[in-house]
C-alpha cells in the first residue's frame, strides 16, 4: 500500500471520559431549554367562562356519560377534560425559522459527510483515475 | 414496616446487587483480558 | 470478510454472537413497539379527535411501511450491528452517521426511561388499590437495571424473554377484541355510533395528531440493530421486520376500534393507559387482569428492546471511534456489548427522574423521526452508488422510489405536526443536534480511522 494513509491520533482515558461527558451535558442542556424558554404544549387558556357542569352543557350524549361515570368521573370531574381544547394557530415567523433550521440542518450535514466520504472512498480504493464508472 | 415498604428496599436491594455484579464483573474482564482483545470486534467479519 | 485476521497476525478476535432467528428479530421490532398501542397513541385523539387517530394511524403506518421496506433491502446488504448508523456510514458519509447513530442511542434510551416510568406508576397503582402509598422511584431503577443485567448476560435469553412477553401482549388486545366484539360469544358492548364525534379540529387536528400516530409503530426500525447477531441477516431481518409490521397494522387497529368503541374521545385523548381502562369498561375481573398484565409486559418489552438497541447503536459508533473507542468492548464470554449496556443504565435512570418526560417523548420521537427523513435520501443514494446488480442484495423492495418520495412527503407533514404541539422543543433538540454535529467535526472526526470504516465488501460507489 503507497497510498497514504490517515494515522488518527491515540486517544487517552480521561479525553475518552470528557467526550462522552459533553454529549451528555448537551442533551440535558437542550431537554432544560424548553423550560427555561418557557412554554411547550400548546394549549389555549381556559375559556374566561365556564359552562355548567352538566352533560348536557358539554355535549355528551346518554351513552357517553354512562361511560364516563363507569370510569369514576361525574359531570364535575369531566369538566376540564372536556372543556380542555387545543389551539393551532400557525405563526408564519416561528413556521418558517422551524422550516430554515431543519432544511439549514440536513443541508450542513450532507455537504460536511460528502467530504469526508470522499476521503474514506479515496483511502479505501485508492485515488480516481477517472476510469470508475 | 409494612409490606409495600418492605418492597420498595427489596427493589432498591435488588437493583444494586444487579449494578454491582455487573461492575464486579467487568472489572474482572478487563483484568483478564487485554484491552487489545476485548476491542477487537470488527464490523463485516464472519 | 474475515481476511483481516491474516493481515494482522494471529491475534484472535473477539465479536458479537450469531445466534438469532427471524422470531427473535420479530420480538424486537413488535417488542419496542407494542406499548405505543398500549399508551401513547391516545394523545392522537386529543389533538385531532377519534376519527382524526384512525386517519393518523393509517397515514404513520403508511410511513413505516415504506420504512420498513427500505430498511429490510438495506440491511440485508449491511449486516452490522449499528444498523442504519451502518449504512449512513457506508452510503452518505461519516457526519451523517454519527448523525444517525445519535438519532438511534436517543431514541431507545428516553423511550427506555418512559417505559420503566410507566412500570413504576402501574404498580404505584396497583398499591393505590390497596390504599398504600408507593414510590415508584425504585422500581423503575429496578426495571432498567434487571433489564441490562439480561442484555449484559446474552442476547439469545434477553430476546426469548422479549418474545414471550411481547406475544403475550399481542394476544391480550385479540383477547380483548374478541370479547368486545361479542365474536367471543356475547352481546357486543362496543357503541361506535353513540361515541364518535365529528372531528373536532377539522383537517388541521388530523395533522396534528399524525406526531403521535407514530406512537402505533415508532422502533420497528430497531430490527436491524439485530443484523450482526442473526444467523442469517439476509432472510431474518425482512421477515422479522415485515411481520412486526403486519402485526402492529393489525393491533393498531384493533386498538382503535376496541377503544372507541368504549370511551368518550375527551376521556380517550387524555388516558395513562387506554386499553387497560377499556378493559376496566367491559366489567370483565378477567379482561382487566390480562390487559394490566399485558400493558405491564409491553412496557418491559419495550425497554428490553431499547436496551439491546441502544447499546448496540454506541458499541458501533465507539469501534469506529466515533465515540470513546473503550466502548467498543465485547465480552469474552457473554459476546455482548456489556460496556455500552453499562453506561446507558445511569443515562436510562437520568432521563426517568428528570420529570420531563413530555419534553424526553418529544426528544424520543423527533430522534426517530429525523432517522427516517435520513432512510429517504438514503434508499435514493444506495440504489445511485451501487445499482441493481452491481452488489448482491438480500432482498430488493418493489415500486422504487415510491416509497421514498412518500415517505419524504410523509416525515415533512410529521414535522409540521410537531412544530403544532411542540414547536420549542422542536427547536431546542435541532440546536442540539447541530452543536453536536459542529462538535463532532471539530473534536471527534480526528480520533476516526478513514478508509477503515469502509467495511463492507462492495466495489468502489459510482461516481466517487
Amino acid at each position: 500500500m503507497t497510498r497514504s494513509v490517515y494515522k488518527p491520533p491515540v486517544q487517552k482515558g480521561f479525553g475518552q471520559f470528557i467526550d462522552a461527558f459533553v454529549v451528555l451535558a448537551l442533551v440535558y442542556l437542550s431537554l432544560l431549554a424548553p423550560l427555561l424558554l418557557g412554554g411547550t404544549a400548546a394549549e389555549s387558556d381556559a375559556p374566561a367562562e365556564k359552562p355548567v357542569a352538566s352533560w348536557e352543557a358539554m355535549k355528551q350524549n346518554e351513552t357517553m356519560a354512562a361511560q364516563w361515570q363507569k370510569l369514576g368521573y361525574d359531570a364535575e370531574k369531566a369538566e376540564p377534560i372536556v372543556s380542555k381544547k387545543f389551539s393551532y394557530e400557525i405563526e408564519p415567523w416561528s413556521l418558517g425559522i422551524t422550516v430554515a433550521v431543519i432544511a439549514a440542518y440536513f443541508f450542513f450535514v450532507l455537504k460536511v459527510s460528502d467530504r469526508e466520504y470522499r476521503e474514506v472512498i479515496n483511502e479505501r480504493f485508492g485515488p480516481r483515475t477517472g476510469k470508475e464508472d | 414496616m409494612d409490606f409495600w415498604t418492605a418492597l420498595e428496599y427489596a427493589a432498591w436491594g435488588i437493583s444494586i446487587v444487579l449494578v454491582g455484579w455487573m461492575l464486579v464483573d467487568a472489572r474482572f474482564v478487563s483484568s483478564t483480558y487485554g484491552e487489545d482483545f476485548l476491542l477487537s470486534s470488527r464490523e463485516g467479519d464472519e | 470478510m474475515g481476511t483481516t485476521t491474516a493481515a494482522e497476525g494471529r491475534q484472535e478476535k473477539i465479536s458479537l454472537l450469531k445466534v438469532l432467528g427471524p422470531v427473535h428479530v420479530w420480538a424486537l421490532g413488535v417488542g419496542i413497539v407494542l406499548v405505543g398501542e398500549y399508551m401513547g397513541w391516545n394523545f392522537s385523539v386529543a389533538k385531532g379527535g377519534a376519527y382524526g387517530a384512525l386517519i393518523a394511524c393509517w397515514v404513520i403506518g403508511l410511513l413505516y411501511t415504506c420504512v420498513a421496506m427500505i430498511d429490510s433491502e438495506v440491511t440485508s446488504t449491511v449486516a452490522a450491528a449499528g444498523g442504519q448508523y451502518t449504512q449512513a456510514k457506508h452510503i452518505i458519509g461519516p457526519l451523517m452517521a454519527f448523525n444517525v447513530g445519535l438519532y438511534l442511542v436517543m431514541a431507545y434510551t428516553m423511550l427506555e426511561a418512559a417505559d420503566a416510568l410507566v412500570v413504576g406508576d402501574l404498580l404505584k397503582a396497583v398499591a393505590a388499590q390497596y390504599g398504600a402509598e408507593l414510590d415508584p422511584r425504585p422500581f423503575v431503577v429496578l426495571t432498567i437495571a434487571f433489564l441490562a443485567w439480561l442484555n449484559y448476560r446474552g442476547v439469545f435469553m434477553t430476546l426469548t424473554v422479549n418474545f414471550v412477553i411481547t406475544a403475550f401482549a399481542v394476544l391480550a388486545i385479540l383477547v380483548l377484541f374478541f370479547s368486545t366484539t361479542g365474536i367471543a360469544g356475547g352481546e357486543s358492548v362496543l357503541r361506535h355510533s353513540e361515541l364518535l364525534t365529528d372531528l373536532p379540529y377539522g383537517w388541521i387536528g388530523v395533522l396534528a395528531s399524525l406526531q403521535f400516530g407514530m406512537w402505533y409503530y415508532l422502533g420497528i426500525e430497531g430490527t436491524c440493530q439485530a443484523a450482526e447477531e442473526v444467523r442469517s441477516a439476509g432472510r431474518s431481518i425482512p421477515l422479522g421486520t415485515m411481520g412486526g409490521m403486519m402485526t402492529l397494522l393489525i393491533a393498531a387497529s384493533l386498538t382503535w376500534y376496541i377503544c372507541t368503541g368504549l370511551i368518550p374521545w375527551e376521556y380517550l385523548g387524555q388516558a395513562t393507559t387506554p386499553l387497560y381502562d377499556a378493559a376496566r369498561l367491559t366489567g370483565s375481573v378477567e379482561l382487566e387482569v390480562i390487559l394490566f398484565i399485558g400493558t405491564m409486559f409491553a412496557a418491559i418489552a419495550s425497554a428490553n428492546g431499547c436496551i439491546n438497541d441502544s447499546s448496540r447503536a454506541w458499541f458501533s459508533m465507539s469501534r469506529d471511534r466515533y465515540m470513546p473507542h473503550w466502548f467498543g468492548a465485547v465480552h469474552p464470554r457473554y459476546r455482548t456489548p456489556y460496556r455500552a449496556i453499562l453506561f446507558l443504565i445511569p443515562i436510562a435512570v437520568s432521563f426517568a427522574f428528570t420529570g420531563l418526560l413530555d419534553q424526553v417523548i418529544t426528544f424520543s420521537i423527533l430522534s426517530g423521526l429525523l432517522g427516517y427523513t435520513f432512510m429517504s435520501f438514503n434508499i435514493v443514494r444506495f440504489r445511485r452508488l451501487w445499482p441493481l446488480g452491481s452488489i448482491e442484495r438480500g432482498y430488493v423492495h418493489p415500486f422504487h422510489p415510491v416509497p421514498a418520495i412518500v415517505l419524504g412527503l410523509l416525515c415533512g407533514a410529521t414535522y409540521f405536526a410537531t412544530y403544532l404541539g411542540y414547536g420549542t422543543s422542536l427547536l431546542s433538540i435541532m440546536a442540539f443536534y447541530i452543536l453536536v454535529s459542529i462538535w463532532f467535526v471539530v473534536r471527534r472526526y480526528p480520533y476516526v480511522k478513514r478508509g477503515e470504516q469502509f467495511t463492507m465488501p462492495w466495489p468502489r460507489p459510482k461516481g466517487y
